[in-house]
């Protein structure tokens, strides 16, 4: 029933520890090398410190701590804040002004408060709940158990009635705490049961608080005259400046006790104060015209400019007041009128007279504003969701611009590009800039470019009257009229559906370019290939004659697949399982289309480790596909022969989070889409990773904190994927003849001999030492060519496979977001 | 916001469209600069007095790098190793202070100047007599957010213009196809605390801001890549501005639509610009070993490559360029603040030291055999310096009290040095300085008095210096 019964102090709990609460001292201005003890207790995330400067963090010499549910005394040296001022401030823990907790119960109790000098004793802890006990001992010395137990009985007694009386000194109450804690008393409404029914009442209004949601704002306590800061340096406090409205207009300072803030809104909002209604209209016209009747909405007065038109200012100003401060009514007043509604064609007169267009004698030609195109573009693609309120919400999110999350140093890129301000200070006047990044995320930005496709999209999908030549022109039309709020002419109508037939004419035509780029590409590589296939078959001839012959120097792996027919490992056990449509061809394992092999757990720890693959590649844009990998069944731990993850054409030695992983930064592959190659990766156990391509090392050898241990029967080998799960962008586009595994680091030369050993396999560099000059001499011309065709395929960039009017109609698309007409309005 | 050209001069200004160069706005715009001196999108007509220097590069040590362990030798602190500081001691951020810490590092004479530097920096003792040190900056802000504004804008806080915001804003660009301030960046380096704010052109029109490129990226600036073939690119700008022509007709010549269009071929040529600029196959191998391009240091190399294309800025006319450094994880050095080594000194300023000293000595040597070191100034600085006294047991805590720059080319003394500290570092005591007064310094060099650079802002006239700032004289030729 009862959690405590508590000495003389400040508690926030007395009804709930549901309620809210803060206490505060004054500020103390502290001297040198002082200390603060405080006597604290409470629970839930309650807390105590000393604030210096207001600062509502913690931090190393900030320190904030925790109540607990026993009776402490706190410490804190002051001494590193002397020469400023410090107030405490103990908490409850969703009421802290920044480090809140939302925990709904918690609660503190304090007792005392001490600023004293450093060099003094600690204030000493004893059981104060004693003393009644030993104050009575004193005048009734107990001679027996008896007696000490009477004793005791007559001092709980009398405690208790001093409890009831409100007369019990901070002894007593600690006792009756200390009595309650241990059991002594009775506490429980079972065994109470006259106060019973009234702690039922209690506890059922106690339930019924609500706990309240809290926001961040001020909370008004006891107002304080602030210094000037000369010129803006807290190190340079001048005068205290008294709490008033601006001094020009009346300087006597607000009588109130208070902050001042309530009396400053009156004072802003009072009928006969004309400057905040003016600064408003001012802004709401300028919103409406492209400047203000004041064009330095935040300054006016001597700081700004002068209005073009004050008398109109002050009537606006007025007429604001009697419509009882309505903004609709403000802006349909204003829109309403003939001046908002001329156009925005400047006559000879007035570019000769009135050049900045003061007298409003046409309407000014204003761009949108960053969150306006942003807007604009949802719309026209369709991808606009209307919501009211909500968290904030990313750039490419598609609601409004103005739920857009707004962090002060990481603004959206593409807001920013168009002129979002800074919002470290009031800018009631958005520049309007010219910077190449807006044109460069027209042109070249990912998400211009899907909002560009939405809109095709969604223009080919309305419904048209009649054939085709009538629906494009419908169709233009649409998008005329969403894009610029106007029809296009028949002029505008006929060029945007030539620039769609011009753009599928040079689409066809850079097909057709391509076709024959490639074909001229495909025809130099057989011709090398006519030359090479000879040599590569006699050579393998030979080597399958006679057998292993190297073999004295070739290395024993612990596994090895040659996917002759099977998945089986021929050196280990860790035979593998096809999945996901791997296929056996010729000797080889083909995986292509998610297809991969995982094998059964190794039977052999492998820490310092070799992997080795021969493998030929479906092409070689392909990126981050796996050949050979060594994982936890999880595929959460891995090391593997990856090719193009982080560079593209690139052999990596991938590895989870790649905490192993560096780039080799070896050359380009450039061949292993027309022949295998043999590539290895070595893992030292110093951590040295070195790549082996063909025999020779592959770029250059790095450092990492590996090598990594995968444990007997707790890892696994896979083909084809970077690691487990199969999903994603980790599967391999190709085939692998064989592949194998060492539990130890190869040498160099190991690592050559083994890539010459295979039986499947002949490298490149064999079969060139066996060709002739002249055949030498030819395949170098027919690269020479092929490197040039290949150079112009890249100048053509990427060409569609297929021409769709999706595709067609989003050129428009992407061209009508360059128009100028799309972010100005006239 | 609403200035007009004539209706005649618009006229005559009519670009030739996207099949060729507007080629008739670049002569005008040539000739313009001629005549007087800038660029035509400069805020001067020209500048105040005759500039030595025409970029920058701001070589920017976030973190705060201990001044008594590289630029500013001080036996004392061998003899009071271990001793209490004799002085009184301001406050420290960790407020965790130890005992007067000797450098770990080994100061000698270089060059004819004789000016010693530690072996954190080797390679700058060969290109000593190209430095002018200052050993007596001060700051008023001892925390990284606030030191890193205040180093970059003279403001403690965000929202004012950075130092290459003014440059490019005073003096124009002279490369029209690359932007006036650019930021270097490299591997995995971030801007420092503050964010990109710290290079924000604050009040100043928006086109000066600094631009961050990415030194070792295929997509170097956001969206430089084309997503398009360059045929389609032409195709549709060609359309578009068939219909931007009636537009602009419309609008009676609006001048800012007509920017808006030139605009368009601003950042059409970019997307050739930008990649030439990154392209550094055509450097020779000597010029690799130079700058250690090919490091084993990841961070080294990564550096490197900043420094590299810092130079090939400068030669494309490129006003002001920001290097950023790379963190190695030492201390209490993070990603926005590498050099912040509240803990394990001597290795994490090893490793930073490391990192830019000799890209950083190539960058002079490259610059001065090129014959651009003459024009080009370098400043060097942290936001503030590091204590004599250790934090902890084998770190420093920032010192704002004191602390070691230096500047380099662009008509700038070389072998000098500006001091001093008191003995043991932690205060300047003579010729005492400030950021105003270095980055009145970099101004006047560049051929503007600072206390006539100013723009009006919020009904007063702001500058890079406030009202404070005096040009160092003593360190320039």
């Amino acid at each position: 029933m009862l959690t405590g019964i508590y000495p003389a102090g400040v508690y926030s709990h007395v009804l709930s520890t549901k309620h809210g609460a803060r206490l505060t001292s004054r500020d103390i201005s502290l001297g040198e090398d002082l200390e603060l003890w405080v006597r604290v207790i409470g629970d839930g995330g309650a807390t105590v410190r000393y604030v210096v400067q207001d600062y509502p963090r913690n931090g190393t010499v900030y320190p904030v701590a925790d109540l607990s549910g026993d009776w402490k005394w706190q410490r804190y040296d002051l001494a590193y804040w002397s020469g400023d001022d410090v107030h405490i401030e103990l908490t409850t823990a969703a009421d802290a002004p920044l480090l809140v907790k939302n925990q709904p119960r918690s609660w503190f109790g304090l007792r005392e408060a001490i600023v004293r000098r450093k060099d003094q004793p600690a204030p000493v802890e004893f059981s104060e709940y004693l003393a009644p006990l030993f104050d009575a001992a004193t005048k009734r010395q107990p001679k027996s158990v008896a007696e000490l137990a009477a004793l005791y009985g007559d001092v709980i007694q009398a405690a208790i009635a001093a409890w009831q009386d409100d007369s019990a000194s901070d002894e007593q109450a600690l006792l009756l705490d200390a009595c309650l804690r241990q059991g002594l008393l009775p506490n429980q409404t079972t065994t109470l049961p006259t106060a019973a029914p009234l702690v039922g009442e209690y506890r059922q209004l106690e339930e019924a608080i609500p706990v309240p949601t809290r926001v961040p704002g001020l909370d008004e306590s006891v107002g304080r005259n602030q210094p000037l800061f000369e010129r803006g340096n807290h190190k340079h406090p001048g005068d205290p400046v008294p709490r008033r409205f601006l001094e020009v207009i009346d300087s006597a300072p607000y009588a109130t006790e208070q902050s001042g803030r309530l009396e400053l809104a009156d004072d802003l909002l009072r009928p006969d104060n004309p400057l905040t209604r003016r600064v408003l209209v001012n802004r709401v016209w300028h919103h409406l015209f492209g400047q203000g009747i004041v064009s330095t909405p935040d300054n006016f007065g001597r700081l700004g400019d002068v209005p073009s038109h004050p008398e109109l200012l002050d009537w606006l100003a007025l007429r604001f007041e009697a419509d009882g401060w309505s903004l609709r009514k403000l802006i349909r007043l204003i829109v309403t009128s003939g001046t908002w509604q001329r156009s925005s064609r400047a006559s000879e007169q007035s570019q000769e007279l009135d050049p900045e267009n003061r007298l409003l004698s046409h309407a000014n030609v204003r761009r949108l504003e960053a969150e306006a195109i942003r807007d604009v573009m949802l719309t026209v693609s369709g991808r606009l969701e209307h919501q009211t309120g909500g968290t904030p919400v990313d750039g490419n999110a598609p609601q409004r611009s103005v739920y857009v999350r707004v962090r002060r140093n990481s603004l959206d890129p593409f807001l920013r590009a168009f002129d979002f301000p800074e919002p470290s200070a009031t800018v009631g006047r958005r520049d309007v800039t010219n910077v190449p990044a807006q044109s460069l995320t027209m042109l070249n930005d990912e998400q211009v470019s899907g909002y560009a496709t939405a809109w095709a999209q969604r223009v080919l999908q309305l419904p048209v009257d009649g054939e085709a030549g009538a629906a494009q022109r419908q169709r233009i039309q649409d998008v005329f009229l969403s894009a610029f709020g106007r029809e296009a002419s028949d002029g505008e109508v006929e060029r945007s559906l030539q620039y769609v037939a011009a753009t599928r004419a040079r689409i066809e035509e850079q097909q057709r370019d391509v076709a024959v780029l490639e074909r001229s590409v495909a025809a130099c590589r057989e011709q090398i290939e006519a030359l090479k296939s000879p040599v590569r078959k006699r050579l393998l001839d030979a080597l399958k004659k006679d057998g292993d012959k190297a073999v004295g120097f070739v290395p024993e792996p612990i596994g090895r697949w040659e996917f002759a027919g099977n998945a089986e490992d021929v050196a280990g056990g860790a035979h593998g399982e096809l999945r996901g449509g791997a296929k056996l061809v010729d000797g080889a394992l083909v995986v292509s289309g998610g297809g991969h092999v995982v094998t059964k757990p190794i039977t052999k720890t492998v820490r310092e480790k070799t992997l080795e693959a021969w493998v030929q590649l479906d092409n070689l844009d392909q990126r981050a596909g796996g050949v050979i990998t060594i994982q936890t069944p999880d595929g959460v731990f891995f090391d593997s022969i990856v090719f193009a993850e982080r560079d593209p054409r690139q052999w990596l030695a991938g590895s989870n989070n790649f905490a192993r992983t560096q780039p080799f930064n070896g050359p380009r592959e450039e061949e292993a889409a027309g022949q295998p190659v043999h590539v290895a990766i070595v893992y030292q156990a110093d951590g040295m990773v070195i790549g082996y391509r063909n025999g020779k090392p592959y770029g250059k050898p790095y450092k990492s904190n590996g090598p990594y241990e995968f444990k007997a029967g707790q890892a696994v080998v896979s083909f084809g994927v970077r690691h487990l799960p199969a999903v994603g962008n980790r599967l391999l586009s190709g085939k692998i003849m064989r592949a194998q595994l060492y539990d130890r680091a190869l040498s160099a030369e190991e690592v050559a001999a083994s890539s010459g050993a295979s039986s499947d396999f002949v490298p490149d560099s064999r079969v060139m030492a066996e060709l002739t000059a002249d055949e030498l001499e030819t395949i170098a011309r027919l690269n020479l060519d092929i490197g040039a065709v290949e150079a112009e395929l890249k100048h053509l960039g990427s060409v569609p496979d297929e021409i769709n009017d999706v595709a067609l109609w989003s050129e428009l698309a992407r061209a009508i977001f360059t128009f100028k007409e799309f972010i100005y309005v006239r | 916001m609403f200035d007009r050209y004539s209706r005649r001069a618009m006229l005559q200004r009519t670009s030739a469209g996207f099949g060729a160069v507007a080629l008739s706005g670049l002569l005008h715009e040539a000739a313009m600069a001629e005549r007087v001196g800038l660029p035509a999108d400069a805020a001067l007509k020209k500048t105040h007095h005759e500039p030595k220097a025409k970029h920058v590069i701001f070589c920017f040590m976030s973190g705060g790098v201990s001044h008594v362990d590289s630029y500013d030798p001080k036996p004392i602190l061998k003899r009071f190793h271990g001793k209490p500081m004799p002085v009184k001691l301001e406050r420290t951020q960790f407020n965790n202070n130890g005992n007067v810490m000797a450098s770990p590092f080994e100061f000698e004479k270089a060059g004819d100047s004789g000016i010693e530097i530690s072996s954190m920096f080797p390679e700058m003792r060969k290109v000593v007599d190209e430095l002018a040190v200052v050993r007596s900056m001060t700051t008023p802000v001892n925390e990284h957010a606030q030191g890193n504004f205040f180093m970059h804008s003279g403001f403690p806080t965000m929202g004012f213009p950075s130092a290459g915001a003014w440059c490019a804003y005073g003096l124009g660009r002279e490369n029209r196809n690359l932007p006036g301030y650019v930021v270097l960046q490299s591997g995995h380096a971030v801007p420092p605390h503050g964010g990109v704010s710290l290079f924000s052109n604050g009040y100043l029109p928006a086109q000066h801001q600094g631009s961050i490129l990415q030194a070792d990226q295929p997509e170097a600036i956001r969206n430089i890549r084309p997503l398009d073939p360059q045929r389609a690119q032409r195709e549709r700008l060609t359309f578009a501005e068939s219909f931007d022509r009636e537009f602009l007709a419309e609008a009676s010549g609006d001048a800012q639509i007509e920017a808006a269009i030139l605009n368009y071929e601003t950042a059409f040529r970019m997307q050739a610009s930008v990649p030439e600029l990154c392209d550094i196959s055509g450097e020779t191998e000597a010029t690799h070993q130079k700058y250690g391009l090919d490091s084993d240091d990841a961070e080294k190399a990564a550096y490197a490559r900043q420094c590299l294309l810092a130079r090939r800025l400068v030669e494309r006319g490129v006003r002001f360029i920001e290097l950023s450094c790379l963190t190695k994880g030492i201390g209490a050095g993070g990603a926005a603040n590498p050099w912040d080594q509240h803990g394990d000194l001597e290795r994490g300023h090893g490793a930073m030291g490391f990192q830019v000293d000799q890209p950083i000595a190539a960058l002079i040597a490259d610059l001065r055999e090129r014959g651009l070191l003459d024009e080009t100034l370098i400043v060097w600085t942290g936001e503030f310096g590091r204590t004599p006294f250790s934090q902890g047991s084998n770190g420093r805590d920032h010192n704002p009290f004191g602390f070691s720059v230096w500047l380099a080319g662009g008509g700038v003394k070389g072998g000098t040095v500006y001091w001093s500290t008191d003995e043991f570092g932690y205060h300047a005591i003579e010729n005492k300085c400030g950021v105003y007064d270095l980055w009145a310094t970099v101004l006047h060099q560049l051929g503007i008095d600072h206390e006539r650079l100013t723009y009006r802002y919020s009904g007063r006239d702001f500058r890079l210096t406030d009202v404070h700032g005096e040009v160092l004289k003593p360190i320039l030729a």
